[in-house]
This record gives structure tokens, C-alpha cells and sequence, in this order.
């Protein structure tokens, strides 16, 4: 890779240097995939109306402590940097990306034997699911040269094997998928965080001109 | 055409090894401030100073100052037409690494 490029990852993948994003998302995650495991497990209808709830405000409110936090702890220290806006072509495979999902997930549900959330078809998405959010760790770790993500895209496999080894159904499995991902975001974003505050001690401020 | 032509001369402006670095940075960035600078580069707080008077007074990248709370912030961005001197740069770099290959 050449020194262009390898400056240009290295800026791109600031956002992840302090641990701080991975922290706050992994809790809103963690949350969201509890309260669904929960409700998988127990039967019980409230813990998904709550996870609903969390869903809606947790990763809202996640984003407002992540901008609070990296204002006092990280730009201080190492400085701040403004990303542009995802361009419209981005956007566009995003959407795409997600209209392809839904039309799975509709097709499923229509499917015979599909009304039965344990059975074998929703098993399948669960993993499914496991397996490309591993993906995109992967390529996370590797575009960012941070090996932290590929022991993330372990934990997800892993608690995507266990939704479908202990029968968890759609709800349950792809809130066990959460809940690893969230879990193993807030242990890699604390252990990022504590390194980070080790290596970067509060910048001298810029004189007022 | 003479085996070192390359199709022009590289932009001396940019091809300074800490100019360069600045361009990099802002080619990926909206907009990065002193103290991320300094980092990347490695150069002091005057030197920087230097180079980014340099690259401004070219047309390359804008300079704004603005205060966060009570803590001044000064931010560098790429204009369009630095924009356009990278991109031809990484073209230099690109021809003359095939001719060289």
C-alpha cells in the first residue's frame, strides 16, 4: 500500500482510534439484544414493546454521548476531524441493500412454514445475519488495520451459533446477534479507550490570536 | 516523446513531503483541525503554521477559525481547486510509477 493511501485509511478510521463509538453503540446494542433475548426466552410481549422503545431512543441518544464525549476526552487530545456526508450513490446502495433485505424477510414470512418463528427457514436468516455483520467486521479490521474487530466478528459467529444451537427463533436469535455484537464492541471499545488515554495525554490548547 | 516524460512536471507545491501529508488528509476529510495536523505530520506548531499559509496562500485549502465554547479551534479544508491539484498529483505519481514498472 502506498503512503497516500495508508494516510488516507489511517484519517478515514480516526472515528474508531479512541474506542468511544464502539463503547456507546455496543451498550445501545447490547440493550436492544437483551431485551429481545428476553423476550424470546420468557415469551413475554412487554420486553419487545421495550426493546422497540430502546430501539427508537437508545441509538439517538448513543450518537449524542459519543459527539459529548469525543468534544471533551478525544479532540484535545488528537484533534478533530469533520467527515464528509455519505454521497448519494452510497446512499443509494444502503437503500438498496436494506429494500433487498426486506423483500427476503417478506418472502420468508410468506413462505409455508414460516409463520413458525423457530422454525428452520428463520434459524437460517439468524445465521445469515451472524455471518454478514462478521463480514463487515472483517473488512472493517482490515481496511483499519485494527485486528480488535476480527476477535468482534468471532463473538458475533459465536453468539449466532448459539441463538441457533439453543432454538431461540427469529426474535431471540437475531437479538443474540445484537447482544454479541454489543458485548463485544463495549470490551474492545474500553480496551481502545484505556490504550488511547495511555498514549495521548491532553494536547497544549491553540493560543487565542 | 522522451522515456522521462511523464506528462508535465509534479506540483512542487504539493510533492513537499509535509504538504503532501496535509493534502492527503484533507483529501478524505471535510475539514481537520491544527491539533490532528500537527499529529499527522509530526512538525511543531510554527512549521505547520508555514505550510498551511503556503497551501491557503495557493488556493489549495481554506482556513477557518471559529471557537468551540471557549476553546479556539482552527480548521483546514480543500478547496475545488486543491481538490483538482491532488487528483492531477496522484496522476503524476500514477504515470510515473507505470513508466518506471
Amino acid at each position: 500500500m502506498d503512503e497516500i493511501t495508508r494516510t488516507q485509511r489511517k484519517t478515514q478510521a480516526y472515528w474508531l482510534v479512541d474506542g468511544i463509538g464502539e463503547v456507546a453503540g455496543g451498550t445501545a446494542l447490547a440493550l436492544v439484544g437483551a431485551l429481545l433475548v428476553l423476550s424470546s426466552v420468557t415469551g413475554t410481549e412487554p420486553f419487545g414493546t421495550i426493546a422497540l422503545f430502546a430501539m427508537i431512543f437508545a441509538f439517538p441518544a448513543s450518537a449524542a454521548v459519543v459527539r459529548a464525549l469525543k468534544t471533551r476526552i478525544t479532540y484535545p487530545r488528537t484533534g478533530y476531524v469533520k467527515y464528509p456526508e455519505p454521497s448519494g450513490r452510497r446512499r443509494a446502495h444502503i437503500a438498496a441493500v436494506a429494500i433487498v433485505v426486506a423483500v427476503v424477510v417478506a418472502g420468508l414470512a410468506r413462505s409455508g412454514g414460516a409463520a413458525d418463528l423457530n422454525g428452520p427457514l428463520w434459524q437460517a436468516f439468524v445465521g445469515a445475519a451472524g455471518a454478514a455483520v462478521a463480514a463487515v467486521l472483517v473488512v472493517r479490521a482490515i481496511r483499519s488495520r485494527m485486528r480488535r474487530f476480527f476477535l468482534s466478528a468471532l463473538v458475533v459467529l459465536a453468539g449466532a451459533g448459539a441463538a441457533i444451537a439453543y432454538d431461540l427463533g427469529m426474535t431471540g436469535g437475531l437479538g443474540a446477534v445484537w447482544l454479541s455484537l454489543g458485548i463485544a464492541s463495549i470490551a474492545t471499545g474500553v480496551a481502545a479507550f484505556v490504550s488511547y488515554i495511555r498514549e495521548h495525554p491532553v494536547a497544549e490548547p491553540e493560543a487565542r490570536s | 516523446m522522451s522515456p522521462f516524460d511523464f506528462g508535465g512536471e509534479p506540483d512542487r507545491l504539493i510533492h513537499e513531503p509535509a504538504r503532501l501529508k496535509i493534502m492527503t488528509v484533507l483529501s478524505v476529510a471535510e475539514e481537520a483541525d491544527f491539533t490532528y495536523l500537527m499529529h499527522e505530520t509530526g512538525l511543531t506548531r510554527g512549521n505547520l503554521s508555514v505550510q498551511l499559509t503556503r497551501l491557503e496562500e495557493a488556493g489549495y485549502i481554506r482556513i477557518a477559525k471559529t471557537f468551540v465554547g471557549r476553546v479556539p479551534r482552527t480548521t483546514a479544508a480543500l478547496t475545488p481547486a486543491g481538490a483538482d491539484a491532488f487528483a492531477a498529483y496522484r496522476m503524476y505519481l500514477k504515470r510515473l510509477l507505470d513508466a518506471t514498472n
